[in-house]
């Protein structure tokens, strides 16, 4: 969940209410403080408003809410001369620029626009790849601007933060936004430039400004650049950045971007049908007090004939995809805790899966033997899966982006997890007889995800005189319970000392072995004490009862 | 001191073999051995040979006069030694060496001498000696070896005891594969593809197997949703790919299982939940682990609407959680709208904590499957809730490898 910190003494001077007030508030709006230090507020925004990624955005929410200002805002814009030529680009094609001016940058403003411009990198930006946004002072600079391509050594100019001209190229490689952020360009031959009439570079979108239109708190006159790969997300950016400064202070001045306008403030309609919105919310409200509701919420809406409404949604909303968008709005300005809530009534009843009935007494069984049962990772390795069982490697779910080496595979069978809790309590006191009932991943081709989950039954005893005998009456006695026929064989498995291990058969099929752990295993494990455990595929046994 | 085996009863009611084998001969006169049918025929012949009371000539039993005379004057001695056994637990030295050696009588262990009682056994039991020495007083205060019983793993039982709970309201349980595609995950879900939470430090991609299969039925509607919001009166997110919607990865979600279990969805009003593991590419610390796991469920009903939703909740936090303090914020899921979290009130942590989160699933999920009836949905991170309950301030415990650890956690701080 993105987190905006704010300063709570701006905040509380924003929106105009005092501070208890304004604690409430916010957790109403999808903005509840997450954690506070002194005057800094983290506030924690839900990732669709993204308008509400800046203290300005939070409080023209809260004071609709509380209806100190309603509905769409009059945002004042102004016509400029300001043109901006549009050229292919095609790492980035699409461009959308705007004025604010009379502006007085004050710390909170800057510091606000900074973590702006940052949020919206970080989500719908998609790390800067999809939408990035630059600020400048538009008087260090000479309209009318350019947006074209260049090659990578065709231009140099000052980097924002450097001192010396560097070459595209260079900065890619060199500057650590640069590199940071060159993935963004991978694959192009021509990267994207923002010049100025004497081609001075205001931008090298999407990787960093200039150093001359550097923001102070002198700047006067901002100029916004937003360039991505999606047109709508772009222009909605914009909106985003120039609406929320706005909210503060300045006016917005339009930017002629090719044959566009900038920015888009017109706001969208939306038919809705005040049964739909009953259908959701169940509240039974009457238009007008829907309408009046959705004007807390910063809409503007006209009362149709025919129990419709049209709603103006606000320019800097972009997370209203359909109906049910604005149908929440409706439920949140009603307030979700004045909802009366209503037990649904469906009479049909709860029923566990027979898989798990069957693990659960499996369990007891295990338990009633004495064992203390054990809960383990599904993620694992191959070394200990295999390796250090001394048996070859199986096919088996290997993970492409592991977070560490530790965890880089699905289990395939559960005793490699009984010998590692087991290896981790040599120091503590003896018999230790421990179990898991427990999914391991294996390979099936033919599945939907050609993998299949099976769960395992196993169990291991180790002291100083464990052995076959011992085990061997467990699975009988274990089996013997389960109400199926068992057969044992003799087996070889490379993880039990030969001839002391058997296979289990139960109603004609193999489902596990059981012995003594070879002196090999047991040392790869680091265990002293002998250890004998066995294994079964609980498959058969959860298909046979199936009807249970 | 001696007692009578089973054997040795026998005779004392019915007499020695010899002694009714030869007042048979008495009675009858001589006889051929195969015209005697008595009991333990042979020992009564080698017995009464052995005493001297008869003779054998070809094939014909006959009484000496050493053995009419014991019939004439009852001087049964081994019998009466039998009796005085059973009457007083021992008789003549000769006769018990017999009566031994014939397996009639046997030993009955001495009582030592003993002042008081230590250690209870079945001999003072049987002797009754018990009745006339004192108990040594023992030490209830002295340590006592600790001992484990078997027990199952905290999480393990918290699971149950939810699963008990949800059963209780109703809920049907479902289940689905821990191995995804991202079609499941993510597209029948409406998380556009290019979603933050489809990225590689959200989501454990498989380099083996890639990637999975898609039900072709499905497929376009849910293309088309993404693409343009297809029929479901939405704008859509403007992209989709196959490619990505084959990719297989560990699920992130157990709602994979609702939305797996609503594409077979049969018409019914219906209550499901599911329990199961999840994973996410997180550094493990007192806080995170890469694989926990997840409650979720929801609720099919012809007229179900945002009230039942909470109304839902507000019994989930009775039922489940055992508290009525609780309260609604408003939040934001992909696949839901509205959606809400429901924060809980802990005593214990003096603090309120956002425990579930819900929502009714958007049009651009159901529809495409051909849902017609609103859709429920709620779902709590399972560990978490673990966590608190079971005391835990670490989510390490929850997969511990400390057997000391569950050894001495008590069963009844499992209880919800």
């Amino acid at each position: 969940m993105p987190v905006i910190e704010v300063d709570k003494n701006d905040l509380i001077e924003l929106c105009g209410i005092p501070e208890e007030e304004l604690r409430e508030v916010l957790t109403l709006v999808k903005a509840p403080i997450d954690e506070e230090e002194g005057d800094a507020w983290k506030l924690e925004i839900t990732p669709d408003r993204l308008d509400m990624f800046s203290p300005e955005g939070v409080a023209r929410s809260v004071k609709g809410f509380l209806g100190i200002e309603t509905e769409v805002s009059n945002y004042p814009a102004i016509d400029t001369e300001i043109e901006v030529k549009v050229n292919k680009v095609e790492a980035r094609p699409y461009i959308a620029c705007a004025c604010i001016l009379d502006v007085k940058l004050s710390d909170n403003l800057i510091k606000s626009l900074m973590q702006l411009q940052e949020k919206l990198h970080e989500t719908i930006g998609r790390k800067r790849k999809k939408i990035a946004i630059g600020i400048h002072d538009l008087d260090k600079v000479s309209p009318p601007f350019e947006y074209l391509e260049v090659l990578p050594d065709e231009i140099a100019f000052v980097p924002l933060g450097k001192s010396e001209k560097m070459t595209l190229d260079d900065i890619l490689k060199k500057h650590e936004k640069g590199k940071e952020y060159s993935f963004c360009l991978e694959g192009f031959k021509k990267y994207p430039l923002i010049v100025d009439k004497y081609g001075e570079v205001l931008s090298f979108p999407p990787i960093i400004n200039g150093e001359l239109t550097r923001v102070t708190e002198n700047t006067k006159n901002l100029f916004i650049d937003v360039t991505g790969t999606d047109k709508k997300l772009v222009e909605k950016t914009l909106t985003i950045v120039a609406t929320s400064i706005t909210e503060r202070c300045g006016k917005i001045g339009k930017v002629k971007v090719g044959n566009e306008i900038y920015p888009k403030l017109l706001p969208e309609q939306f038919s809705i049908k005040v049964e739909n919105i009953d259908r959701v919310l169940g509240l039974g409200l009457s238009e007008h007090e829907i309408g009046e509701i959705l004007k807390r919420m910063r809409y503007s809406v006209i009362e149709l004939k025919g129990g419709t409404l049209r709603v103006m949604i606000p320019p800097y909303r972009v997370d209203i995809l359909h109906e049910v968008d604005i149908i929440e709005d409706v439920a949140i300005g009603y307030g979700i805790n004045n909802i009366k809530p209503v037990v649904p009534k469906i009479p049909v009843p709860g029923k566990k899966l027979p898989k798990e009935k069957i693990t659960e007494k499996i369990r007891e069984i295990m338990l009633g033997f004495g064992f203390q049962e054990i809960m383990s990772f599904i993620l694992s390795n191959k070394e200990k899966q295999y390796l250090k069982m001394n048996v070859s490697e199986e096919r088996c779910v290997e993970i492409e982006n592991p977070m560490s080496l530790e965890y880089t595979t699905c289990r395939t069978w559960l005793l490699p997890c009984l010998l590692e809790f087991l290896s981790e309590n040599t120091h503590n006191k003896y018999p230790q007889m421990v179990f898991e009932i427990g999914d391991c991943v294996v390979i099936d081709e033919i599945q939907e995800t050609r993998t299949r989950d099976v769960r395992k039954l196993a169990g291991a005893i180790a002291h100083d005189k464990a052995n076959l005998t011992e085990i061997k009456s467990i699975v009988e006695g274990v089996v013997k319970e389960l109400g199926v026929n068992l057969v044992i064989k003799q087996y070889e498995h490379d993880s039990f000392i030969p001839t002391r291990c058997g296979e289990i058969y139960l109603n004609g099929k193999s489902c596990g072995f059981f012995g003594e752990i070879h002196p090999k295993v047991l040392e790869n494990w680091k265990i002293e004490k002998p250890v004998v455990a066995f294994e079964i595929d609980l498959t058969e046994i959860i298909k046979n009862r199936k009807t249970l | 001191m001696y007692k009578l085996t089973e054997e040795g009863k026998r005779y004392l009611e019915r007499g020695l073999p010899e002694i009714v084998l030869i007042e048979l001969i008495g009675k009858k006169g001589p006889l051929r051995i195969e015209e005697i049918n008595i009991e333990s025929k042979n020992i009564a012949i080698s017995w009464a040979k052995k005493n001297g009371w008869i003779n054998i000539e070809q094939g014909v039993l006959k009484l000496t006069p050493k053995g009419a005379e014991i019939i004439e004057t009852r001087a049964y001695a081994l019998q009466s030694a039998l009796e005085k056994i059973d009457r007083e637990g021992t008789c003549e030295e000769e006769f018990l060496k017999v009566l031994e050696s014939r397996n009639l009588i046997e030993r009955v262990k001495e009582i030592p001498d003993i002042e008081e009682i230590a250690q209870l056994t079945p001999e003072i039991i049987i002797s009754g000696i018990w009745k006339t020495k004192p108990f040594k007083p023992y030490d209830v205060y002295a340590p006592a070896p600790q001992v484990y019983p078997g027990k199952k793993h905290p999480y393990a039982q918290f699971i149950e005891e939810v699963k008990e709970k949800l059963i209780e309201m109703g809920f049907e349980e479902v289940e689905s594969p821990l191995v995804e595609t991202e079609f499941w995950n993510f597209d029948a879900l409406f998380v556009p593809q290019d979603h933050p939470a489809r990225e590689w430090h959200d989501i454990f991609f498989l380099k083996n197997p890639k990637t999975g299969k898609i039900p072709e039925n499905l497929k376009e509607k849910i293309k088309l949703t993404h693409e343009n919001g297809w029929i479901t009166g939405s704008k859509g997110w403007g992209i989709w790919s196959q490619e990505r919607a084959l990719r297989l990865i560990l699920r992130s979600h157990t709602t994979t299982a609702s939305v797996r279990y609503l594409s077979k969805f049969d018409g019914e009003e219906t209550k499901v939940f599911s329990i199961g593991r999840i994973f996410r590419p997180d550094v493990i610390d007192r806080t995170h682990l890469m694989e926990f796991d997840q409650c979720e469920g929801i609720i099919v009903g012809k007229k179900v609407t945002f009230r039942h939703l909470l109304g839902m909740l507000k019994e989930f936090a009775k039922v489940v959680l055992g508290t009525e303090k609780i309260k609604f914020i408003p939040h934001y899921y992909p696949f839901t709208e509205p959606s809400v979290d429901m924060a809980v009130y802990f005593p214990k942590l003096k603090k309120w904590v956002e425990i579930v989160g819900s929502g009714m699933f958007r049009p651009e999920v159901l529809k495409p499957l051909g849902i017609d009836y609103p859709v429920l949905a709620w779902g709590f991170g399972f560990s978490r809730l673990a966590m608190f309950k079971l005391e835990i301030d670490d989510i390490r415990y929850l997969f511990t490898r400390d057997i000391k650890f569950l050894r001495e956690y008590p069963v009844m701080k499992c209880l919800l």
